[in-house]
């Protein structure tokens, strides 16, 4: 068997590369062999032989620009995870500008409007139970959750269970009756004109300190309105005398804690962010020349590895030792260094960064302005 | 697994790399024609060829050549006399390419000096296999990888090979 190795050139076809990820891309089609050939002549061909085949060459190109679209992408995605999450799953975000907006932090901010009653995204629900006189305690479970929702747990969040409000309980102050007003317009001599209280403003506060006086009469001097909530148990205050509706809110609790309020093909995670890989023919010369030089990378890996297998080859009458384990450190160390410019490059270029750029940016343009000269007006 | 076909002909090239392109030690190999080669006479009683021993056009060939120091020897007949051994490590593969097998009484010029094959050495195996006698591995597994001759200098006017006198 006559394995063949590296002739000094070669001519690409799709089926070529492992994947074939980008072999009917003409712009890679026409790299391929140029990026084979640099490789190989920067590993010492033809001085010295390189003991792989285009197709090694090719794999190594095809890995080198999909590293490339992977790390952009996942840049990508990092930097607008935020708004991307929820979205459908079906929409290509390769080579789209992503508009961010405050959709999720939003929604991540519902939970609380849901606990405080203040929004969300869980529905509170009115139930109601009925009071019997002498009854105190009455299990909602079996009243109601059993009932109307199939046993669902439910969480009570309201009660509406309290005096009358004052204010019912107090004559109308616009028609001046029932606070001894009537007297007062007599004695201003304006009590035969009706309604006399048209010729009277009384002060706002008056109202509130009579309401507050029926609050507080309320509280101190009778049986409080409250109510007891223990276990499903609500035990009410005072013992009711007569029958009566009590109504109340509640959230079941099956839907507030269901995690899964976005319906399947949603974003969820990096795993299935619609970035696809990066065509070929759009990457400029910034990403190409990486790419050039991680293809390079990889192959003196390889190389190195192949070289490896027999770190020492037999000669006649002798050994000779390869250079496998330098080629292979070489070629790590390359990969992580250029993995390493990528990543600090594509960081510096996410949102966050330039932002914190331009407004440094903007402290050292004011500094300098700071130092030109201004006009003194003198009159 | 190891000394496979495939890992046998990356040594291969390996060695042929290293003895062809970089290391380019080149000897002249002549082989012994046997059936040309006649006595010195028909009456000769063992047919010895001792003057007349003919020989094959030479090929070129890269070996690794490992040089004796010459030896003097005083002879108190015919005054100093001097000899060398020379050892030349062969790629078997690539003789086998021209069908070339070495044997004892063939000739091997270096820089005009002629040495005549004594030994011949077959010994170096890949991973220690040789794929012509592959018994259960097969023949996909080793190979031989040289043939060691080791030769000593000879006068050139006894070979007739070259004009040794004007």
């Amino acid at each position: 068997m006559n394995i063949a190795i590296w002739q000094g050139s070669s001519s690409f076809s799709p089926g070529n590369t492992p994947f074939g990820y980008y072999d009917y891309d003409t712009e890679f089609q026409t790299n391929a062999d140029k990026v084979a050939k640099w490789c190989a002549l920067r590993m010492g061909y033809p001085i010295m032989d390189v003991e792989m085949q285009d197709k090694n060459f090719y794999a190594a190109f095809e890995e080198a620009i999909t590293e490339f679209s992977t790390q952009v992408n996942m840049y990508n995605a990092r930097d607008y995870m935020l708004s991307l999450v929820g979205t459908p799953t079906s929409n290509e975000l390769s080579g789209r500008v992503i508009s961010t907006n405050l959709g999720r932090t939003i929604e991540l901010a519902k939970q609380y409007g849901n606990e405080a009653g203040s929004g969300g995204n869980v529905n509170w629900k009115k139930g109601y139970i009925d009071l019997v006189p002498d009854q105190q305690i009455y299990d909602l479970n079996t009243l109601w959750s059993d009932v109307m929702e199939s046993g669902s747990r439910i969480e009570v969040k309201r009660v509406f269970h309290d005096f009358s409000p004052a204010i019912v309980r107090y004559f109308d102050p616009y028609v001046g009756t029932g606070a001894g007003t009537q007297q007062m317009l007599d004695s201003f001599g304006w009590g035969s004109y009706s309604p006399a209280v048209s010729f009277l403003v009384m002060p706002l506060y008056a109202d509130l300190l009579r309401i507050q006086a029926i609050e507080m009469s309320d509280m101190i001097r009778k049986s409080s309105y409250t109510f007891e909530l223990r276990n499903n148990q609500l035990t009410m205050y005072p013992i009711p005398t007569f029958p009566v509706k009590v109504w109340f809110e509640y959230v079941v609790e099956s839907e507030r804690n269901n995690p899964l309020k976005y319906a399947t093909g949603s974003i969820s995670d990096l795993s299935n962010v619609p970035y696809n890989r990066v065509q070929f023919g759009s990457i400029k010369d910034i990403g190409l020349r990486w790419i050039n030089n991680y293809t390079l990378a990889l192959c003196k890996e390889m190389l190195g590895l192949i070289r490896n297998k027999y770190s020492s080859v037999p000669i006649p009458g002798a050994e000779a030792t390869l250079n496998g384990a330098d080629l292979i450190a070489q070629g790590r160390e390359d990969k992580t260094a250029l993995l390493t410019d990528l990543k600090e490059l594509l960081l510096s270029m996410g949102r966050q960064a330039q932002m914190e750029q331009e407004a440094a940016i903007s402290t050292a343009m004011q500094l300098q302005l700071n130092k030109v000269p201004t006009y003194i007006y003198i009159k | 697994m190891f000394g496979s076909a495939r890992d046998i002909s990356f040594i291969k090239k390996i060695n042929t790399e290293l003895m062809e392109n970089i290391i380019q030690q080149e000897v002249d190999y002549y082989k012994y024609y046997l059936q040309e080669t006649k006595g010195t006479d028909s009456d000769n009683l063992y047919g010895e060829a001792s003057s007349q021993k003919t020989y094959y056009t030479a090929v070129r060939l890269t070996c690794l050549l490992e040089r004796g120091d010459q030896a003097y020897v005083q002879d108190d007949q015919f005054g100093v006399d001097v000899t060398q051994q020379m050892t030349f490590n062969f790629l078997k593969p690539k003789l086998r390419e021209i069908n070339l097998v070495p044997s004892a009484g063939d000739i091997v010029e270096v820089r005009g000096l002629y040495y005549e094959l004594d030994q011949i050495n077959e010994n170096q195996f890949i991973l220690g296999k040789d794929n012509d006698y592959g018994k259960s591995v097969g023949t996909e597994f080793g190979e031989s990888l040289s043939i060691i001759c080791i030769g000593h200098y000879t006068r050139a006017t006894r070979l007739q090979i070259t004009k040794a006198r004007y």
